[in-house]
């Protein structure tokens, strides 16, 4: 699904350059889930945003189902991305100023899809995740795991192929962590849904089946989880 | 998605209502200026424009080509209207209008106590064809014969009603001047206020013979006299500049080859006469192209002053917003769908201004009115410009308000925005501080202009004008020197009248206007005749004014030899011979002669055409009196030559002067009044101070310079407003600094200062640019004044001393709040 050849990322400060990424090499399959994990500043994040598309690459080539990403224009880079792909972030980023109904519509807005499509869409996300009594509170009226929630029901919501997570768990404590680890890997095992996590968490790593550990930008480790440690059940 | 954008937007204004209320309020203002100048601008150019054959109407004005003096007179003689008909058929019609202010009598004979009378200014004399080639709306009688009978007179209905009021007006008897019977014939819509030519009564031409005595089969030969204001239908402007062609050859065959040269005659078109006329003497002066461009120069300006408020305020709120704008990137949104979403907002807040704006306008209209003088209305249900200038000014201010923050904002890497490592960007910052400047130096600049303008107009009416005017009333006399020595003997018998006398023009109310003049035995080269202003003063004249002797002596009754004999007492025209005459010390100098060497000279005013000399005064210099100022002060101080009001050919006082003792301005004035009604029961009673009236005289240039000075406090209005909103960003986004520099135990007035200091920086800099653009225009404007102000240091000290005193209250504001908060919950976010 994904193929990225020396992926580079750099910025420049003045005479110096900073890596960010190294000529990394990565490739994700239909159906994976795969955990992304490293020290701080070892570009977990950026190799997150530049499979989403949020970010170019500083050279080396990207392609997304066998289309060729580096070539696009933002416009089209868009367009694929509002197709397929999903996200989570640590931080939840829901729209202050909409409800949970209106923050799980939008979505599906930029899609163009009709109206009476998008309130059975709307209406099935809520319902599965038992939201429907929340549906006209603002974020700032929810738990963080709540509002988590509402952030993987949003990234569900257009049926992407693709759910890139950013320390999906980062800000919520254990219990609602598991949850939402629970929600992911339903998904991956019951839809086929492709996921790529990035986490510090060792137990949610395990949730996945093949973990990158990525060191100063370049991928130190790629390897198989065990799959005793998986739920602990 | 609309839906979502609209909600996003109000619920945003919601979250906000201080930023979204300076934001309203400020664009509400500017859009009400915007609206309110666009009415006078509007007005402005809808002068004339009523009448049908508008486009093809021409006045026919002289340009005076003479040694010394280059003018464009807005009028003609009669004569030259007859001589135009008949040599171009093309000519479709030639209207004249000669006013000639008179006073008019209704005698009621059934009931005397509904007799009126009112000295009418507005009275023009006119073709009969007047209703042929201008749009005038009869409510009675028949435009095409109404000015046919020589007795007839055409009201203006709020004259009418003045006259008659409930009565039927057609058919009753107005006497004129008590000499000429005038049946009213017609009755016509009062002349829209947006005419350059208003008229209340309208007689024939053939009406003022009779008024002279004439008979009704004297031609209207002459290219001086009557003065008329004449005005010619043409079939299309082509056929106008063939005519105009023309013009210089018509007057070379009608004239003396000398006046030929000299007066020629050109073409105005009437739609450009209101604004673009530059012709002297013309009716109703005052529309000025140039003053409404300098409007509409203002208007765009406030509103771009409030529009930079909106971009300023969005861009430093751009932050807060930046994340919305990477989530919604995320989510799939194109970058061209948050420049919707964010010039959407801006325009759904500019349509919200405008209905502030609009119920602005309704509150400041009848300020404005008074402001301009004018009589403006919206009239919404048929004003088309004004809905299709509302649309064009949401459009306009929704998208420069919007543009910035919509590409800024929508530019955002959502990949930075949501790692939180966003910062404001330094473009931005330079850009807002720019935008800062640019509006206080506007303000500053229009402040600075108005009080010079200010200034200058209190030097106009506290300048030494070289005579007293205290305590002195004017009065409007009938002008042919009936009952004057009646009047002035009553007068004189009151216990608190000093003294009278009277004059052709009020001193100080000169026009500036002069004749050719010759000294006896000395020769004059034709083409550069020296000329000379002329007036005629009655005894005391100088002695009330203060007016002091240089050399020689005044005129007094004891001397009746220096009211002058009569040559040939057949003609009616106006020659006297050995005067006694009064010159001012400049013409003493112009001559060369010291004031002593002036006295005994023989000197000689007239006015001479076509073979004819229709003034022809002659005397010897009896005085020479200290120079004042006879004209307005746009004028140097010319040479002037006075001569007695009487004459072997009767007395010539329009103004009476009556010194009065002080006391209760009310009561003399009702002891006038009593005294002119017993000697003069059937002519009204028209008085005023004359230091009044002197002050009055720049009020044209007093009410330009305070609009201009409510839309300079307008905009330092918005400015401010502006300002309060970026101090309000600038102290929540350095919250946690104030609160790290309190822990570290810096006080409150250290807090305020750092807060502060950015924002009056960048207004002191706007103060440093206004100055030397003020200074350029208000310069270039004080040329126009013989005697003005020099721009001083001190009004710009003073303007940049306001501009950072308002600023420091409006910033200090936030300041002190912020530097008030506890530090501990500012830290307490981290």
């Amino acid at each position: 699904m994904i193929s990225l050849r020396n992926i580079t990322k750099s910025y420049s400060h003045g005479f110096s350059r900073t890596f960010v990424l190294r000529r990394v090499n990565l490739d994700v399959a239909e159906g994976d889930f795969i955990t992304i994990m490293g020290p701080s500043g070892s570009g977990k994040s950026t190799l997150l945003h530049i499979m989403g598309m949020l970010d170019e690459p500083s050279s080396g080539e990207y392609y997304f189902m066998g289309d060729p990403v580096h070539t696009f224009s933002e416009r089209k880079r868009t367009d694929l991305h509002r197709q397929y792909i999903g996200f989570v972030f640590q931080a939840y980023h829901l729209i202050d100023d909409l409800t949970v109904y209106e923050n799980l519509e939008t979505p599906l807005l930029y899609k163009k899809v009709k109206g009476s499509e998008r309130k059975s869409l709307v209406a099935e996300m809520l319902d599965r995740f038992n939201m429907v009594a929340k549906k006209d509170l603002f974020p700032s009226q929810l738990s963080g795991g709540q509002q988590q929630l509402v952030g993987v029901a949003r990234a569900l919501i257009i049926k992407p192929r693709l759910i890139l997570a950013d320390e999906p768990t980062g800000n919520l404590h254990s219990g609602q962590g598991d949850q939402i680890m629970h929600v992911l890997k339903q998904l991956n095992q019951d839809d086929g849904v492709t996921i790529v996590q990035v986490t510090h968490n060792d137990q949610y790593a395990a949730y996945g089946d093949r973990v990158i550990e990525l060191l100063d930008g370049r991928i130190e480790v790629d390897r198989a989880t065990t799959q005793e440690v998986v739920e602990g059940e | 998605m609309l839906k979502n954008y609209l909600k996003i937007a109000l619920r945003n204004v919601r979250r906000n209502p201080v930023y979204a209320l300076i934001n309203v309020m400020g664009l509400a203002l500017g859009i009400a200026c915007c609206l309110l100048i666009g009415l006078y601008v509007q007005d402005e150019r809808s002068y004339d424009r009523h009448h049908e054959n508008g486009d093809r109407i021409y006045r026919i004005n002289q340009q005076v080509e003479r040694p010394g003096a280059e003018e464009l007179w807005a009028w003609a003689g009669a004569g030259l209207a007859n001589d135009l008909r008949a040599d171009f058929p093309a000519v479709e019609a030639v209207v004249r209008f000669h006013q000639r202010a008179g006073i008019v009598r209704y005698a009621a004979e059934d009931n005397p106590a509904q007799s009126r009378n009112f000295r009418e200014e507005d009275f023009f004399f006119t073709d009969p064809a007047v209703f042929d080639v201008f749009s005038h709306v009869f409510i009675q009688g028949d435009p095409t014969t109404a000015l046919m009978n020589p007795g007839s007179v055409v009201l203006s209905r709020s004259t009418a009603t003045r006259y008659f009021g409930e009565a039927d007006p057609m058919g009753k008897t107005l006497t004129y001047d008590a000499r000429v019977s005038l049946q009213v014939t017609g009755v016509i819509e009062d002349v829209p206020k947006n005419s350059h030519l208003r008229f209340d009564m309208l007689a024939p031409l053939a009406a003022f013979k009779q008024h002279h005595g004439l008979p009704a089969e004297a031609p209207f030969g002459s290219y001086w006299w009557p003065a008329c204001f004449t005005y010619a239908l043409l079939p299309d402007a082509a056929a106008a500049a063939q005519l105009e062609a023309q013009l210089p050859d018509f007057v070379a065959r009608h004239r003396e080859p000398q006046a030929a040269s000299m007066f020629i005659p050109t073409l105005e078109p009437l739609l450009d006469i209101h604004l673009l006329s530059e012709a002297e003497s013309g009716p109703s002066a005052g529309g000025s192209q140039a003053m409404v461009n300098i409007f509409t120069l203002i208007a765009i300006a406030i509103l771009v002053l409030a529009c930079i408020n909106f971009m300023n305020l969005s861009t430093a709120r751009a932050a807060k917003r930046a994340r919305e704008v990477g989530v919604r990137k995320c989510i799939g949104a194109h970058r061209t769908q948050l420049i919707v979403q964010f010039l959407g907002e801006s325009m759904l807040l500019s349509l919200l201004a405008l209905l502030f704006a609009i119920a602005l306008v309704e509150v400041l209209l009848p300020l404005f009115n008074d402001l301009a003088a004018k009589d403006l209305a919206v009239g919404y249900a048929e004003n088309k410009a004004f809905w299709l200038g509302l649309v064009g000014l949401i459009a306009f201010t929704g998208l420069v308000a919007g543009s910035y923050p919509a590409l800024v904002l929508s530019g955002f890497s959502p990949a930075r925005t949501l790692k939180g490592t966003f910062s404001k960007g330094g473009g931005s910052v330079w850009l807002r501080k720019g935008l800062v400047v640019f509006q206080f130096t506007v303000s500053v600049a229009l402040i600075a202009g108005t009080l010079i303008a200010a200034s200058q107009i209190r030097y106009l009416q506290n300048k030494d004008l070289g005579f007293d005017d205290e305590q002195i009333v004017t009065l409007r006399l009938p002008g042919d020197g009936t009952s004057w020595d009646a009047l002035r003997g009553e007068l004189l018998n009151q216990s608190d009248v000093l003294d009278v006398t009277a004059t052709t023009v009020p001193p100080g109310f000169g026009r500036g206007g002069s004749l050719p003049y010759e000294v006896e035995g000395e020769a004059y080269d034709e083409d550069d005749q020296p000329q000379i202003g002329h007036q005629q003063v009655d005894y005391g004249f100088f002695e009330m004014l203060g007016i002091e002797f240089v050399a020689g002596r005044s005129f007094s009754p004891d001397r009746p030899a220096d009211e002058g004999t009569r040559p040939d007492t057949t003609t009616w025209l106006y020659h006297i011979f050995d005067r006694g005459l009064i010159i001012n010390e400049t013409a003493a100098r112009r001559a060369g002669w010291t004031p002593e060497e002036a006295l005994g000279k023989k000197m000689r005013v007239y006015a001479y055409e076509n073979g004819t000399y229709y003034t022809d005064i002659r005397g010897t210099v009896v005085g020479v009196v200290h120079d004042y100022h006879y004209n307005p002060l746009n004028y140097e101080i010319r040479p002037a030559m006075f001569s007695l009001a009487r004459s072997p050919m009767g007395s010539l006082v329009p103004w009476g002067l009556v010194k009065v003792a002080p006391g209760n301005a009310a009561e003399t004035m009702e002891t006038l009044r009593t005294v002119w009604q017993r000697v003069l029961p059937d002519q009204p009673f028209e008085a005023s101070f004359l230091d009044q009236d002197l002050d009055n005289r720049y009020v044209q240039e007093a009410r330009v310079g305070k609009i201009i000075g409510a839309f300079a406090f307008l905009g330092l209005a918005i400015a401010c407003l502006g300002l309060f909103g970026l101090a309000a960003y600038a102290a929540e986004r350095r919250t946690k600094e104030i609160g790290i520099r309190k822990a570290m135990g810096a006080g409150v007035p250290n807090i305020v200062g750092l807060l502060s200091r950015e924002f009056l920086t960048l207004v002191s800099v706007a103060t440093l640019l206004a100055v030397p653009i003020a200074y350029f225009a208000m310069e270039a404007w004080l040329q126009d004044f013989a005697y003005r102000v020099d721009i001083s240091w001190p009004i710009f000290l003073m303007t940049g001393l306001t501009a950072l005193g308002v600023a420091l209250a409006t910033v200090s504001f936030q300041s002190i709040k912020a530097a008030l908060t506890d530090p501990v919950k500012a830290l307490r976010y981290e």
